[in-house]
């Protein structure tokens, strides 16, 4: 993921994201201050988004200028962003799948309660993970869920949705 | 005088039935910490209405058994899963994960526990020794001085954002917009509610901090399996090697000064009200970091970064009784939570506690101290069996962790709402992730927004917008100078 391209596009994102804020919803959707001496509630909002867009433009030019030079991750948490098997058109598979997921998922459990959600929430990524034995599949879909209403109620006395 | 209190303290609490109710209470404490989403928090305010039936002292005990379990319980799936079931434990994973990963997750488990253990104990003897005079000095800290504290706290962002700056500060930025949804603190307006009452009250710190680090690190996992199509049935860990995964006396003690600065670090924050566990974890990190000759290990899974993390966050825990049983005055929802436990048990936390109910205060401090030995007992018990979770393959482990995440997220205000959020916050996450953005930053931008602003626009309300006030205040001024000093370092070293 880290290109040249990748770079610059990432790049315009995070300023295209922070410009809309600051101009668009952060005046659209936030009130004034009424003490004198306070600072206006759209003051850390704006301040926020500032910051974000003014190192948004530092990075599209980094990233125009090309000079930078690749480095390692410098922890494990960045060892995702050095990814050799995702590529733009991959993230946005993903990225789509994912919020298909968690709309079907939100809906699931909104119309048909945890348990039928669950074991097809986890019987489905389950097989897109690669396991392919049903038998395994269908025991772990439904003992769990089935488990974690149980112990919810007996436990805590919390009906989950 | 302390230590003859002290004995007869012991005295009351070496009851059976207390330790018994001790070791229930770390253990359950330990399970509900490890569902993510599920911390000491939850916990205790579901297990308040238990200790309905119990003497006052057996109440305490328990509760502070759950507290301390759940405070160290979410350092086991940050480090066997990279996915921390609570905020603070996002910095046990930092290097926790690593090791695990590298085939040293019993280690990693150990180090947390022992250190956790450690910054516990060193806490409950501040807490014993210096309770009323450190509680006194405690309200010294106006909005003035946290409003330094905070300013010097996002000098740690400088530390965690890897290998481009910019892009760790974007990301607390980001965070800091974020946490400034929901009503005004000062007036009361909506901002950028888009109508949604839910919103109110703000954006829940669990919907972003399971969604943005626990759930986008599983759906990152099951996406990279998926591409590279292999490895369902591997386990998390490559196998173990019991021999790499000892820790001696020797490897665990020569950090000492990392545990012993952690613990003073957590305890100083607990005994300040309202900064709560996941600042001391970071700032404990972040402490241990810049203080190293070798900086740029931290993040590659050594021990000591998991240490000052979970030394750190757990001191918290004892030092958080200091102004609630000194001045009445909650260090932070657990010690609020523990205030309605006492007053259920007809006790009023306050100046007078230690005058009218001093045998049990000196009880409930001895109990503190034995609920660490049972900590200790049942936390490395328990490491045997969480060491089999690695077994398990990873095809089987990452769903069920998407459900515990929905589960977790759904107990604690019963709202669909939030798990929405989190599912979208899992998506950010992910997106955060893989094009190079921290989370750790993202998430202390959350914690410490909401601080910051509120300190800041109490200072400038209270000393009408004058903020030579930072720089005028002792204490105020010494954090400032710290802050100084931390950037100085920083950009030297870069």
């Amino acid at each position: 993921m880290d290109t040249r391209l990748s770079r610059i596009v990432i790049a315009s994102a995070v300023c295209l994201l922070a410009a809309a804020g600051l101009f668009w919803l952060i005046p659209a959707q936030t009130g004034e201050a009424r003490a004198a001496s306070d600072i206006s509630p759209a003051f850390f909002p704006n301040l926020s988004l500032g910051i974000c867009l003014l190192l948004g433009l530092f990075l599209v030019r980094e990233a125009v200028g090309g000079r930078r030079k690749p480095q390692k991750a410098a922890s494990a948490e960045e060892e995702a962003a050095d990814d050799d098997t995702l590529n733009g058109r991959a993230l946005i598979t993903d990225m789509a799948i994912w919020i298909a997921g968690a709309v079907a998922t939100m809906l699931l459990l909104k119309y048909a309660g945890f348990i039928p959600t669950g074991i097809v929430l986890l019987a489905g990524w389950m097989a897109f993970c690669g396991l392919r034995s049903p038998v395994l599949i269908g025991l772990v879909a439904i003992a769990t869920p089935v488990l974690l209403e149980r112990l919810s109620w007996y436990m805590l006395t919390i009906r989950l949705p | 005088m302390i230590i003859e209190q002290l004995m007869a303290g012991f005295a009351a609490a070496l009851d059976p039935v207390n330790m018994l109710f001790m070791a229930i209470g770390v253990s359950l404490g330990i399970v509900v910490g490890i569902l993510p989403g599920l911390g000491s928090v939850t916990a205790l305010s579901i297990l308040i209405p238990v200790t309905f039936y119990m003497s006052p002292l057996v109440a305490i005990a328990f509760l502070v058994g759950v507290n301390k379990g759940g405070t160290s319980g979410g350092a086991i799936p940050a480090i066997l899963l990279n996915a921390p079931g609570t905020p603070e434990a996002a910095a046990t994973a930092l290097d926790g994960h690593p090791m695990s990963k590298s085939g040293k997750p019993v280690k990693a488990m150990k180090g947390a526990l022992y250190s956790s253990v450690f910054g516990d104990t060193v806490s409950d003897v501040i807490l014993i020794l210096v309770a009323a005079p450190f509680a006194a000095f405690a309200l010294n800290f106006g909005p003035a001085e946290f409003t330094a504290i905070l300013l010097f706290s996002f000098t740690l962002i400088a530390g965690l954002s890897g290998k481009s700056l910019a892009k760790g500060i974007i990301a607390a930025a980001l965070g800091v917009f974020l946490s400034t949804i929901g009503l005004d603190p000062v007036e009361s307006t909506p901002r950028m509610t888009f109508g949604f009452v839910e919103l109110f009250d703000g954006i829940s710190l669990n919907a972003v901090a399971i969604g943005a680090l626990a759930l986008s690190s599983v759906i990152h996992q099951m996406f990279r399996m998926r591409r590279e199509k292999g490895g369902a049935m591997d386990g998390l860990a490559p196998v173990i090697d019991e021999q790499a995964n000892r820790i001696g006396v020797a490897e665990f003690w020569g950090n000492w000064r990392t545990l012993i600065r952690s613990a003073l670090i957590g305890s100083g924050i607990g005994m300040l009200p309202g900064l709560g566990v996941s600042l001391a974890a970071f700032l404990g990190y972040g402490a241990a970091q810049r203080a190293s000759k070798h900086p740029e290990r931290f993040g590659t899974g050594i021990l000591e970064g998991v240490q000052a993390t979970e030394a750190a966050n757990s001191a918290v825990v004892g030092a958080n009784l200091v102004p609630t049983i000194a001045l009445g005055i909650p260090g932070n929802i657990a010690a609020a939570l523990l205030i309605g436990a006492f007053m259920i048990h007809g006790v009023v936390p306050g100046p007078f506690m230690m005058e009218l109910h001093g045998d049990l205060v000196y009880a409930i401090f001895a109990s503190m101290l034995i609920a660490n030995g049972i900590h200790l007992v049942i936390g490395r018990l328990g490491i045997r069996i969480w060491g089999h979770i690695t077994r398990v393959p990873r095809a089987i482990i990452l769903p069920v962790v998407v459900v515990l995440c929905i589960v977790g997220v759904y107990i604690p205000a019963q709202s669909l709402f939030d798990v929405g959020m989190m599912l979208a916050f899992a998506g950010l996450g992910y997106l955060m992730r893989v094009t190079g953005f921290s989370l750790v930053c993202l998430v202390i931008g959350f914690l410490l927004g909401p601080m910051l602003e509120n300190s800041l626009r109490q200072t400038l309300l209270m000393y009408k917008a004058d903020l030579s006030i930072l720089v005028s205040s002792p204490i105020a001024l010494f954090f400032m100078l710290l802050t100084v000093y931390s950037l100085w370092r920083f950009a030297r070293r870069r």
